[in-house]
């Protein structure tokens, strides 16, 4: 037999069970369809060898005494990070910010495993696939950070891992990409917020977070006058709530803004939460409204 | 002029599924050995070409897309299974159910494509089970033609010599 037909061979009687089901359901809720840190080690295999090796240890008769086995959770937490993803603006694809908890050995490692995982708002997307990245740490002179597969040509790609690195560590130190254990020639910093940033990012709510009575929304904005727009919109595209409020500053960079959201007298149900502003230099122009959406369950 | 159809995340999902859950569920228990981290992963590349899709809109890059995620998560369950396989390794008992010659030859392809680097396996899973063009295999596993011809003609030739010396 040749190559090709000793694979087909090989795996042509596979016969996969059918899991369209449980795809629909994932891509039906987001918060499903997001990270699943373990879904590895959840693999039928690695639970009976995983099963095997525990009760290895509890028939070990020093058992108290022995630390086990050490297994490929050792050393994770779980972090709330900032991720930045990819997602459609006016003026482009531009980097949103979400909130959401990753496991990793440090802050940093969390931040860049969650990146390489789908967003929970599937409005967005990451350009950078489970892999792609190794090893992260903070050194003297910035962050390290090994990419194992893909490149560095996609300019707003590099500065989503920037942006994200720099959020985890709290401070924007300058980021070396590792290849094949040489260094690149210099560091990337981040390029300014107002050219790579969605000139509106939600933080609160959480892709389907669910709120009894009221909600506070929080976000940045770089807005016409600092005023951001909100509006709460029923599945049919209804709105039945809407409001404004005041970000604390505008022009240069994005600035913060928050707001309560009353949703008591709303029918239980799902909804859109709607931030919106124009762009700044724009000045109220409609062509140019950054906005951001999270769907909410009102309970 | 042909009628250009769009189709919305859900109807390219169940497209794609139909076309493509069994052959790519195969490929990657040509990269990771056994079937249920197979499904694992090609269920999650299907989410995530889901999500993709407003960027994709096109199912040729959807299945490109696929395949690179597939090869992806294969490599990452390889390396997140490696340190498991590690501890439990001393444990393991022999159990194997009731061979026939032929469940022995695929077991045999199977270990021998395991023994192989692992850029060596993905060019020949992809080159010899999906059949797919050199240019193509360099874009989904992000390496030069030239690096492609290379590690599949050292793929087939180790491939080769391992399965000589099973026999």
């Amino acid at each position: 037999m040749n190559i090709s037909e000793l694979l087909h061979d090989a795996v042509d009687g596979i016969e996969p069970a059918d899991r369209l089901q449980d795809i629909r359901e994932r891509t039906a809720n987001p918060q499903r369809a997001a990270a699943r840190p373990w879904f590895y080690a959840a693999g039928a295999t690695v639970l009976a060898t995983a099963a095997a090796v525990t009760a290895f240890a509890v028939l070990g008769d020093d058992s108290a005494t022995d630390p086990g086995p050490a297994h490929d959770g050792h050393g994770q937490e779980t972090f709330l990070v900032p991720a930045y993803f990819v997602g459609d603006t006016p003026r482009g694809e531009r980097l949103y910010r979400e909130f959401d908890e990753a496991e990793g050995h440090d802050a940093l490692d969390a931040a860049l495993d969650r990146i390489q995982q789908p967003p929970s708002d599937p409005d967005y997307t990451t350009p950078w696939p489970e892999g792609s990245f190794g090893d992260v740490t903070v050194r003297d002179d910035g962050i390290h950070v090994d990419l194992l597969e893909g490149d560095l040509t996609d300019e707003l790609a590099v500065q989503q891992v920037v942006y994200t690195l720099q959020g985890a560590a709290g401070e924007p130190l300058p980021v070396w990409f590792w290849r094949e254990g040489q260094r690149g020639s210099s560091p990337v910093s981040a390029l300014p917020q107002n050219d790579v940033l969605s000139l509106m990012s939600i933080s609160d709510p959480a892709e389907g977070n669910a709120y009894e009575g009221s909600m506070i929304a929080r976000g940045r904005a770089n807005a016409y006058e600092a005023t951001v727009v909100w509006e709460v919109r029923r599945p049919d595209g209804e709105t039945v709530r809407e409001g404004y409020t005041t970000a604390t500053g505008t022009g240069d960079k994005l600035y913060g803004w928050e707001t309560e959201v009353d949703l008591s007298g709303l029918a239980p149900g799902e909804y859109l939460f709607v931030a919106v502003n124009p762009d700044p230099s724009g000045g109220a122009e409609q062509s140019l409204l950054f906005t951001d959406t999270r769907t909410i369950t009102v309970r | 002029m042909t009628e250009r159809v769009v189709w919305s995340a859900d109807e390219a999902l169940e497209q794609l599924y139909a076309a493509h859950w069994r052959s790519l569920v195969r490929l990657s228990v040509l990269l990771v050995r056994d079937q249920g981290v197979a499904e694992e992963v090609v269920q999650d590349a299907f989410v995530a070409v889901h999500a993709r899709w407003a960027r994709l809109r096109d199912p040729g890059r959807a299945l490109a897309y696929l395949r690179q995620t597939v090869v992806n998560r294969s490599r990452s369950a390889l390396r997140h299974r490696a340190v498991v396989e590690r501890h439990a390794a001393t444990l393991r008992t022999v159990d194997s159910p009731d061979s026939t010659p032929d469940s022995d030859r695929r077991e045999v392809v199977l270990d021998a494509l395991r023994a192989l680097p692992q850029r060596q396996r993905e060019v020949l899973a992809l080159r010899y089970y999906l059949d797919l063009s050199e240019a193509d295999i360099a874009d989904a596993l992000g390496i030069s033609r030239g690096a492609v011809k290379s590690h599949a003609s050292r793929g087939a030739a180790a491939l080769r010599e391992l399965l000589q010396e099973d026999q």
